[in-house]
């Protein structure tokens, strides 16, 4: 009657560990799975039986997945280099998103690689994210279907006289800059600066959503947009 | 696609409730088994799974064992000529990313790992008398020790564990099969058979050979769990 129980709810940590999205709660699920298998084989008389479910499939079985997604714990980094975003040479990088996706990848336990995005075609499958003040997919190449929007920070379009759309980082470096006066520019349309992340990676999409709205609620990403953009 | 998820919950959930009711309807003692008619006269073992695991069934064990030796040798010989990832700091497996891991979870790895191998210890000693073996323990030995590896320097541990020549007391244990079946074929007719005394049931020293062979393939699996999980550990994120 008991092993029954235990076949129920291990029934059920089966099938939520289906539907999880998020690898690492999976891992967890998993644990969760021969743990309670391992009682089930107690209370059906076989406690040699339950011991190998709970050493191998709560201990050993989960420190191997856990190792095993560390390959996925690299992030390969595409930036289009952008003023105030992230800009800088190759290995002392700054800039808003720069620090923003550095910070939410430490706590992700991820390390990135980071390479400026020059060719035409973006290959996939050495690029998990890209970043550098994208506001407009129109004018990459790249499959739209393929990669996941999350949008960072909203901000404005700009057409300036050569009829180019510029948004507002680029144009304030300009300004600034003294290249082109202010009056030249006008405002279209508000849009938003995204991350675009390959889609065999949704759950890193789903953690920076996550990520971004506790910051947003703590107040600390005003604060970076105040220190880094101004 | 959500289809395909829909189908596929249905499926498990079938296979759960005929599961279910396989189990629940099933009469576990219908078996005959000679075994099972006087067990404790041809082996003292009080546990019946190590009597037949240890003794009556060893010629599986046996393939048991050498498997998981090829296994554990065919990963340290592929991984071994990889380079060490350089990417993180080896001794660093639960938090690559700060540069020194906490004093808390330090104290708490070193205290998983003693308590992982006093347990361990006692699964392996008492295989013969109640619940447990030698494959048991060696896996649970062999987790702690990674356990303690993710808040230590992993180096330092390798460098303990080979000053202990525990590899070679590792590849010894495979030498020992033949020894011990040759034993059993020179005071016995059959190969493999028993040839330590058999004492009186329920002591420690009893159930003739098991006491030695659920050591010898604790420290087996030990070993073998550890040459695994630290070759995993040293080349993540490298092939």
């Amino acid at each position: 009657m008991f092993s029954a129980i235990f076949w129920f709810f291990a029934l059920i940590v089966s099938i939520t560990l289906l539907i999880e999205k998020n690898l690492k709660t999976s891992i967890l699920y998993f644990g969760l799975f021969g743990t309670i298998t391992s009682g089930a084989y107690l209370f059906m008389g076989a406690p040699d039986v339950s011991f190998a479910s709970l050493a191998l499939g709560a201990g050993f079985t989960t420190f191997v997945f856990l190792i095993a997604i560390k390959k996925t714990g690299m992030v390969r980094v595409k930036y289009v280099p952008a003023p105030y975003m992230i800009f800088g040479k190759k290995e002392e990088l700054t800039g808003f998103e720069y620090e923003l996706l550095k910070s939410f990848l430490i706590e992700q336990n991820l390390e990135a690689e980071y390479y400026v995005l020059d060719s035409q075609l973006i290959n996939r499958k050495q690029t998990d994210i890209i970043i550098g003040g994208i506001f407009s997919t129109e004018e990459m190449r790249i499959d739209e279907r393929k990669w996941l929007k999350v949008e960072i920070l909203e901000t404005k379009i700009y057409r300036d006289t050569r009829s180019r759309e510029i948004d507002l980082v680029r144009m304030k470096k300009e300004i600034l800059g003294g290249e082109t006066p202010a009056e030249e520019f006008e405002f279209i349309r508000e849009a938003q600066y995204q991350f675009l992340i390959e889609h065999h990676r949704p759950e890193l999409a789903e953690d920076l959503r996550q990520y971004l709205k506790e910051l947003k609620n703590s107040g600390e990403f005003q604060e970076m947009v105040r220190r880094y953009i101004g | 696609m959500k289809f395909m998820s829909l189908l596929v919950l249905i499926l498990l959930l079938l296979f759960g409730v005929v599961v279910f009711f396989y189990i629940s309807n099933s009469d576990f003692e219908r078996f005959d088994n000679p075994y099972l008619e006087n067990p404790l006269e041809s082996n003292t073992s009080m546990n019946l799974i190590s009597a037949i695991y240890l003794d009556y069934r060893f010629y599986d064990t046996i393939f048991e064992v050498i498997v998981f030796f090829v296994a554990a040798f065919g990963v340290n010989m592929v991984l071994e000529k990889l380079p060490d990832s350089k990417k993180t700091k080896p001794s660093k497996l639960i938090s690559i990313n700060s540069e020194e891991v906490d004093l808390r979870m330090e104290i708490a790895g070193s205290f998983i790992f003693t308590l992982s191998l006093i347990f361990s210890i006692y699964i392996v000693f008492s295989g013969h008398i109640g619940p447990g073996g030698g494959f048991v323990g060696g896996v649970v030995a062999g987790t702690g020790l990674l356990v303690l590896s993710g808040t230590k320097d992993l180096k330092r541990i390798e460098e303990n564990l080979n000053s202990m020549h525990i590899h070679k007391i590792e590849q010894s244990i495979m030498f020992f099969i033949p020894i011990s079946g040759t034993i059993g074929l020179l005071l016995s007719n059959a190969g493999f058979s028993n040839f330590l005394p058999q004492m009186t049931p329920g002591t420690f020293f009893s159930g003739g050979n098991a006491l030695l062979f659920n050591f010898l393939i604790g420290f087996k699996v030990f070993s073998g769990t550890w040459t695994i999980l630290y070759n995993f550990v040293r080349h993540r994120g490298v092939i």
